[in-house]
């Protein structure tokens, strides 16, 4: 079995805060399978690691939440970005492209 | 910003943990529901698509603990889960868990006492400005004899211009004044001060103001402040007091404030005069102390320094009066401690001792206990509990049991504490033994330390223990003496602890009662005491006058029905000033020291009064109060047998050297009586006994031995006092055994309260004891059982075990000796009449000791004496 990349401790929140600033509220599930989606395979998720996370967010008052009514008819709670989440996402989005440009740079530079 | 969201939403989630969960569970289902439906239109079977979601969800349980964690406050929830453990597993063990509490609850009440009493005397700042920089100045002159002695005005007037060690000094003294023209005259105690003490001491006025600099000048008016108590029982708390005019010693002063109660610095003060120009017409005389405020960057050592050259200075320029007067200073709270200082720390000591005695209790039995749960460990451990859960559990429990058992000691111990201020005489001045903020921390601290030491010392022996053999589990440990060691440690010092307050409190208690038990050489009961001092007026100008006063007052108040018999003295025993004196026929004791005594003025009839036996000669007579006759004295025994040894005193001539009373007439002795105690707790001096009218003073206090109801009586006294002198005060009205009570209750107390705690070590130590030998006689009833099936007596059984016992008793007992000896050679030092080396003390203890030790020992001897073999080995 090819290695699937576990999700990295804090990835999954910026994850998380970039799908629902792109696709607006969202339940649970709807997250995970667009995660699932984006990373195209490449990312096991154990969807149920979200719920946590989500908790965790909804603690530091980056996304809020309320019970809704699903596409399909059924009840399910709605997340949504909240405007300190969306500062936040601002934030990290920033510092990870730092990280991953510096990486890079650091691993080309080893590879030649 | 986001930290206390963060908190605050934490502290939420735990509050609503059920209903979350739920919440979640529900969110879960609608997951997996979703995820459900997608599979099916993707094409799997119903079956097969449910099963995938669960799989790809995870699992429900899972989730919400994961979530649970991550919502709330983990350790919390943990340490709330061990806090139900803990309080489940004590009260499945009720006989441990009360034993613990309450010893720990009684060590903690005791220090909690102790520590009140510390902290109000010794630690919480003097209610004063600045009240740590403020020192006392005294005089002290060694070769009269005297360590503490006032000082003088001149010499206030000296450190004001050549001392650099003080920014601010005042002078402080006492004097009777007579309060008349309200309901009755009053007797009133005043504190005569520099007019900028209460400025200094930033004491502020409940009416009106403290004095300024202007008060106390020849120009000014007469002032007065009056104290809170006088105000309001002799003003009925009249607001419009300031501004009145009120008569003192027959002169009109202004009232220009009220001091509240709670001033602190003069306790007994009914009023407060300015230093005014009276006072300064005499320097010389020696009546004051000095409060000053250390100047920036000084120090008691340097101020002692400079009082040393300044006094040598003043000693020169002043031969007369201040030759052989050594000034000095010392910290105010030292000097307002008086006595209190070294009792005050050796109580803490004891209480201190009492409280480390029910924290090693408490480890003992939780060693002890976690010894016996080895079994229960060893299941915990194979069931995937780790180490440092255990002996957290076991931390926890602990923790249970001190937090109890402190809670309730602070709680007992506060209200004690309540309990002896109201029962003790108010004599405290500023201390105040309430705790305050800091002061309860200090003591939380100091309590909380004791348990965390204790503590950690159980957890340290818990962590050496296996907890790795489940199969052996009821019997692991039985070989292993490991803890045994540690276990008799602990027991040995609650013996030797115990037997060192026992010793002490012994040897404090034969010293109080030697004391008490001396006679007091007079007779105390049904004695009314009335001081009476007449006015400086005209009328009593010739000593005769006063003589003829008193005469006439005696005779008037022997005439009253209830009245047995009266007289008059100054001093009466028990308060006295010892005096210079020179003996015919006697060798100086030490060159160029002349012998001291305590002398006293009386009426004829005095010895009779007080039922003072006469041993030798004759009483005085009327003859001998006029100012014509030979002068006379009488002597006590002792001073008789110290000053003539081995010869009749009469005829002898001994003189007085009054200071300043010019050439001192030699007087014969014409009686001797028995000894009379000038206090209770100072070494004897010897007395002497002059008539009055030679000299005539004019302040006197009655002596009437009565039948019957005293308050009748000062009712009727008065009145005979009044129709001679109509605006005379008539104060003290005391019975003179309530009188020496009361001086002397401090070293009674003290044996009191020393006794009670003493009492509480050893009963604290014997629940230790208790505790050690019964576990580990039950750790051996195995063993036991084995002896008896090979063929040992129960006695024999019976003795193993005693033997354990005394060898602990023994140990214990020699220690505890050993250190009370130390102990008590410095405490003899502080407290008067106690020996340190009463070998019959030290018996009576050791045996208290080792008996209270065996019978501790006897009932698990009698279980482990009458186990059945059988029963106990088929239990494995």
């Amino acid at each position: 079995m090819p290695d699937k990349s576990d999700v990295l401790q804090g990835t999954l929140d910026l994850m998380v805060l970039k799908t629902l600033d792109v696709m607006g509220p969202l339940h649970g599930y709807g997250l995970a399978r667009r995660i699932e989606q984006v990373a195209e395979q490449a990312l096991a998720l154990n969807q149920g690691t979200l719920y946590p996370a989500l908790v965790r967010l909804e603690q530091r008052g980056w996304i809020k939440s309320a019970w809704g009514v699903s596409d399909s008819g059924r009840r399910a709670r709605f997340y949504t970005l909240t405007k300190a989440g969306w500062r936040q996402l601002q934030a990290e989005t920033e510092s990870w492209r730092k990280t991953s440009s510096i990486m890079a740079r650091f691993l080309e530079e080893e590879q030649t | 910003m986001i930290g206390i969201r963060l908190v605050l939403a934490k502290l939420r989630a735990l509050l609503r943990n059920g209903r979350d969960d739920a919440d979640l569970a529900q969110e879960l289902a609608a997951h997996v529901d979703l995820l459900t439906e997608d599979l099916v239109r993707q094409g799997l079977s119903l079956q097969a698509a449910r099963r995938q979601a669960r799989l790809r969800v995870g699992g429900t349980q899972q989730v919400v603990l994961l979530t649970r964690e991550q919502r709330g406050l983990p350790w919390i929830e943990q340490l709330g889960r061990d806090l139900r453990l803990a309080v489940r597993s004590l009260r499945r063990n009720p006989l441990f868990a009360v034993t613990a509490v309450v010893s720990l609850a009684v060590g903690v009440a005791a220090n909690t006492v102790g520590f009140a009493f510390l902290y109000g005397y010794l630690i919480r700042p003097l209610p004063f400005a600045d009240g740590s920089r403020l020192v006392s100045v005294l005089t002290a002159a060694p070769s009269r004899g005297v360590d503490r002695w006032s000082t003088t005005l001149l010499e206030l007037d000296q450190i004001r211009t050549r001392s650099r060690s003080f920014d601010a000094i005042a002078a402080v003294s006492v004097a009777d004044v007579d309060l008349t023209g309200g309901d009755e005259p009053r007797r009133l105690m005043a504190s005569v001060v520099s007019p900028d003490l209460h400025r200094q001491l930033g004491i502020r006025p409940l009416r009106g103001r403290v004095f300024d600099d202007g008060d106390g000048r020849a120009t000014a008016g007469q002032v007065v402040i009056l104290g809170e108590r006088l105000w309001r029982t002799a003003f009925a708390a009249d607001d419009g007091i300031v501004g009145r005019a009120i008569t003192l010693d027959r002169r009109s002063y202004s009232v220009v404030g009220v001091l509240p109660a709670t001033e602190g610095f003069s306790p007994h003060a009914d009023i407060w005069l300015p230093i005014g120009p009276d006072e300064q017409a005499q320097p010389r005389e020696r009546r004051y102390r000095f409060v000053a405020h250390l100047a920036p960057g000084a120090t008691v050592d340097a101020a002692n320094h400079e009082l040393e050259v300044l006094s040598a200075a003043i000693a020169k320029a002043y031969p007369e009066e201040n030759t052989g007067v050594r000034l000095f200073a010392e910290h105010l709270r030292a000097d307002l401690l008086d006595d209190n200082r070294e009792p005050v720390l050796i109580l803490y000591g004891v209480v201190s001792l009492v409280l480390l005695l029910a924290c090693a209790n408490v480890a003992t039995l939780l060693v002890m206990r976690s010894a016996s749960r080895s079994g229960e460990f060893a299941i915990r451990a194979s069931l995937g509990a780790g180490r440092l859960q255990i002996v957290r559990q076991v931390l926890v429990e602990h923790a249970v049991v001190t937090v109890t058992g402190g809670a309730l000691g602070v709680v007992a111990g506060v209200w004690v504490r309540d309990l002896l201020v109201a029962v003790l005489p108010q004599t405290a001045g500023p201390f105040r033994f309430t705790l305050d903020g800091p002061g309860t921390a200090l003591l939380c601290g100091v309590v909380l330390m004791c348990a965390f030491l204790f503590g950690a010392f159980s957890a340290w022996s818990i962590t050496r223990q296996s907890f790795s053999v489940p199969g052996r589990a009821g019997r692991d440990g039985e070989a292993r003496a490991d803890r045994a060691g540690v276990r008799t440690g602990l027991a040995v010092f609650e013996v030797s602890a115990a037997v060192l307050v026992l010793v002490g409190t012994g040897l404090m208690l034969k010293g109080a009662l030697h004391v008490a038990s001396q006679p007091p050489g007079f007779d105390s009961r049904n004695v009314l005491t009335m001081e009476i001092n007449l006015p400086e007026s005209n009328r009593y100008q010739e000593p005769a006058q006063a003589v003829q006063f008193f005469r006439d007052l005696t005779a008037r108040i022997g005439a009253l029905p209830q009245v047995e018999r009266v007289s008059a003295a100054n001093p009466l025993p028990y308060v006295g000033w010892n005096i210079a004196y020179e003996a015919q026929g006697s060798q100086p004791t030490v060159a160029g020291q002349r012998p001291r005594t305590m002398d006293a003025v009386v009426m004829p009839g005095y010895f009779r009064t007080l039922r003072i036996p006469l041993l030798e000669g004759r009483d005085f007579s009327e003859v001998d109060t006029r100012p014509t006759s030979a002068p006379v004295i009488v002597v006590s025994q002792s001073f008789a047998r110290a000053t003539w040894p081995g010869e009749s005193a009469i005829g002898r001539r001994v003189r007085l050297l009054r200071r300043g009373a010019g050439e001192a007439p030699w007087r014969e002795v014409v009686g001797v009586v028995g000894d009379t105690r000038a206090s209770t707790f100072a070494p004897e001096r010897g007395w002497v006994y002059v008539p009055h009218g030679q000299p005539a003073i004019t302040e006197l206090v009655l002596a009437i031995r009565f039948n019957g109801d005293h308050a009748a009586l000062i009712r009727d006294v008065r009145k005979l006092v009044w129709e001679v002198e109509p605006a005379l005060p008539v104060h003290w009205n005391d019975l003179l055994a309530d009188l020496i009570a009361r001086r002397y209750w401090q070293p009674r107390a003290y044996s009191v309260v020393f006794s009670v705690f003493s009492a509480l070590a050893l009963a604290v130590a014997l629940v230790g004891v208790y505790a050690v030998v019964s576990f580990t006689s039950a750790r051996r009833t195995r063993e036991f059982g084995i002896r008896l099936a090979i063929g040992s007596s129960p006695a024999q059984v019976w003795q193993l075990v005693l033997r354990q016992g005394l060898r602990l008793a023994f140990v214990g007992t020699a220690i505890g000796m050993v250190a009370a000896f130390g102990v008590m050679r410095l405490a003899s030092t502080v407290f008067f009449g106690v020996s340190p080396t009463d070998g019959w003390v030290y018996a009576t203890c050791g045996a208290l000791a080792m008996a209270a030790v065996l019978l501790a020992t006897a009932t698990p001897a009698w279980r482990a004496a009458r186990i059945d073999p059988v029963t106990v080995l088929r239990c494995d």
